[in-house]
């Protein structure tokens, strides 16, 4: 029999393989994308930020028809401890009006509005497939086999199969991901009436919040807790690096439940009747766990290529971007017919001039940063609520007492010359 | 052998949610096809295995990506029937069926038994019925001999044997073996297959024969009910004590 071919298979209808699906095949490459799930989205879980700008640069002007649940318009950033909370908001009206920052989105809605778009322009997708690993010929990849719905060949395969890719590590791109390489989030989704939510997070109607929690919603383990509005239901989770939640026996779901309960949380979620729980890991090796993301006949893109950056919650667009980048590759491979892994290494030189490999080193060291400094997530909140307590609190004494005691108790506890090389230690890290 | 087979699609039933304030179902539910329709679909491509011939599916209302996945699961050619006043209710999904079943003229209409969302049933009967066919429902097995299928239908206390030679319209459950996943194959060469796509006009089809007999009222929950109290494990004199004590609690005994 001879063989099914076409010019590119793309494994994965998440954002990263539509994003690379529509890109081809608005060039006219013909290319197909393997889905597991019924539909795209189906098994896709998000806490749901989407940011308009690298969007955009997939599909232009998407925000006036795709199906978007709110315009983010405020960022609260909360530290808890386990009672209090304090905390920093910013908003601003300019998020809420055209083109707008950044969205809620359900990925069941957003993933089959996007993957649309690639069929419209000509891509097949082709879902209830569920690869099972990369076939190869003469050391190259050169096409996928999907147990018995059969075998697939095709010039260049794109893994864009997400967190934790099987394929990435069958194809021996990347070795066994790491507990320390990997966020565990549970996550619900609970139902509110849409005027509920204006009222409960004092926004207008189509405007949002997006809530991260640090300190007590995550038990003091680097990770957070988020709550993101919704049209008519809000998105809580919360999650901690595998090791860590291995290391301290904390169970993820048990998490939540106390995030959902703290004081600062509960009274927003009131009521609300629960749609859907779910639990999903995110890659946070980053430049650490790095696979090799270029090889003959194949590249890795999105999550399954860890590109994620969990210190701003941005996932989705490393994946789009990603995505694009790669098929900007393969359609300069494919204008000299050469798909080798020489060729395809264009796709790191573009990585580098994106954001998406400098911003992945800049944050290389924020686990051991964090992990270096246990106190971070633990004392620090403890101490700043505590002397925000006795500054609110009138109880006669006089202020220059007061005054005093909360310096002396914030120096003690913070200890400055610790505070201080924290503090660059952090800003070293981070900038350039 | 030309074997029809009807398919409809259907609100993904593991998405499926209310939206009280609609008094309808959430909008934007994926569609998939309907489950009993995609046994009936193995039920054809494995009677076209035995005796050769051709299957054609066939949808009334927005159907493309449930015919195209019958068609990678190995349906010859998908067949259409959309615009306005279709898919209306089971009668005129019916009459325009059958207005297309008059020109093909199958041996074999295969169904589903009924679908996951308005659930009547009807449609088979109805098409065998306006056809003036014999109608097998409730097929759990069959088997095609010497011209002739030999049925197992399913009843209400047991199974039923039937005998019954084509024309004939057969009901299929989820007894049946399973509808095979669509090969890779498959999935490009139902690229290539045809797909037609016919209006009422198409057919001749008039606006009165297409009204529907059965108007929808909007979709309500049932009113959610108390837990029971369940007596078990007690001697037999302890637990009727319990139950009249509850009945009476209830103002149940008068
Ligand atoms: C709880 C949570 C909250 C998040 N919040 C945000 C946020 O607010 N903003 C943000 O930008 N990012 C967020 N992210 C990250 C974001 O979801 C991911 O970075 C993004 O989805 C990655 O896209 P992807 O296409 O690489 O992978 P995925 O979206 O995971 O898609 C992979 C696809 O491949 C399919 N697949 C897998 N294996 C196979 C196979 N063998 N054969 C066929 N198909 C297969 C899967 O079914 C899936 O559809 C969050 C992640 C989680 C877990």
């Amino acid at each position: 029999m001879s063989q099914e071919r076409v010019e590119v298979i793309v494994v994965g209808a998440g954002p990263a393989g539509v994003a690379a699906a529509l890109t081809l095949a608005r060039a006219g490459v013909e290319v197909v994308v393997l889905e597991r799930g019924a539909y795209p989205g189906a098994k896709n879980v998000m806490g749901g930020i989407l940011y308009r700008q690298p969007t955009e640069e997939l599909v232009p002007g998407f925000w006036r028809e795709a199906p978007l649940e709110r315009a983010i318009v405020e960022q609260r950033y909360l530290l808890l401890t386990e009672e209090d909370a304090l905390g920093v908001t910013y908003r601003t009206p300019a998020f809420g009006q055209p083109p707008y920052n950044a969205f809620s989105v359900l990925r069941a809605e957003w993933d089959r509005w996007f993957a649309q778009q690639a069929e419209n322009a000509g891509a097949l997708l082709a879902t209830g497939v569920t690869v099972e690993d990369v076939l190869w010929e003469d050391g190259r990849i050169v096409g996928v086999r999907a147990g018995e719905q059969g075998e697939l060949y095709a010039d260049v395969v794109i893994l864009a199969d997400g967190a934790n890719s099987l394929l990435a590590q069958k194809a021996g791109l990347t070795r066994e991901w790491r507990p320390e390489e990997q966020a565990l989030v549970a996550k619900e989704l609970l139902r509110l009436s849409e005027t509920e939510i204006e009222r409960r997070f004092g926004v207008s109607a189509g405007h949002g919040v997006a809530i991260e929690a640090f300190g007590a919603s995550t038990g003091g383990l680097l990770g957070y807790g988020f709550l993101y509005t919704n049209r008519d239901t809000v998105s809580v989770g919360t999650g901690a690096l595998l090791s860590d939640l291995i290391t301290h026996e904390v169970n993820v779901s048990d998490l939540l439940d106390r995030f959902k309960r703290h004081p600062a949380i509960a009274p927003l979620l009131e009521g609300a009747e629960l749609v859907e729980y779910s639990a999903h890991l995110i890659p946070e090796g980053g430049w650490r766990a790095l696979p090799t993301l270029f090889a003959d006949g194949a590249l890795v893109v999105g999550d399954a290529a860890g590109f994620v950056n969990p210190l701003s919650r941005e996932g989705s667009n490393f994946a789009m971007i990603s995505g694009k980048l790669a098929a900007e590759t393969i359609l300069e491979a494919r204008a000299v017919g050469d798909f080798s892994a020489f060729a395809l290494s264009r796709y790191w030189q573009k990585l580098e001039e994106s954001f998406i490999l400098p911003d992945l080193e800049t944050i290389r060291n924020v686990t051991p940063f964090v992990h270096q400094r246990p106190y971070l997530l633990r004392e620090y909140p403890e101490a700043l609520t505590r002397a925000f307590q006795h500054y609110l609190t009138v109880d006669g004494t006089p202020k220059a007492q007061k005054y005093g005691t909360i310096i002396r108790e914030l120096i003690r506890d913070l200890r400055p010359t610790r505070l201080l090389r924290d503090v660059l230690a952090g800003v070293f890290q981070l900038v350039r | 052998m030309k074997i029809v087979v009807l398919l409809k699609e259907v609100p993904d039933p593991n998405a499926v949610r209310y939206d009280p304030r609609l008094g309808d179902l959430v909008p934007g539910i994926q569609r998939v096809a309907n489950e009993y329709d995609l046994y009936a679909l193995e039920a054809a491509l494995r009677l076209r295995e035995q005796v050769g011939g051709e299957v054609i599916v066939a949808s009334v209302g927005t159907a493309r990506d449930a015919l195209n996945r019958a068609l990678a699961m190995g349906a010859d050619r998908a067949v259409n029937l959309e615009g306005d006043g279709l898919p209306g209710d089971a009668w005129t999904t019916a009459r325009a069926l059958v207005a297309w079943l008059q020109r093909e003229q199958p041996d074999v209409i295969w169904c589903g038994q009924e679908t996951s969302d308005s659930g009547t049933g009807n449609v088979g009967p109805a098409v065998a019925a306006q056809l003036d066919l014999p109608l097998v429902s409730n097929v759990v097995g069959w088997e095609f001999r010497d011209g002739v299928f030999e049925i197992e239908r399913e009843i209400e206390d047991g199974h039923q044997f039937q005998e019954v030679a084509p024309p004939v319209v057969l009901c299929a459950l989820s007894a049946l073996p399973q509808p095979r996943l669509p090969t890779l194959r498959g999935i490009m060469d139902a690229r290539r297959k045809p797909v037609e796509h016919l209006t009422a006009a198409d057919l001749g089809l008039s606006d009165e024969a297409l009204q529907p007999l059965v108007q929808w009222e909007g979709l309500s929950q049932p009113v959610a009910k108390a837990a029971g109290v369940v007596v078990q494990d007690v001697p037999p004199d302890e637990a009727v004590e319990r139950l009249l004590t509850f009945l009476e609690s209830r103002g149940l005994l008068g």
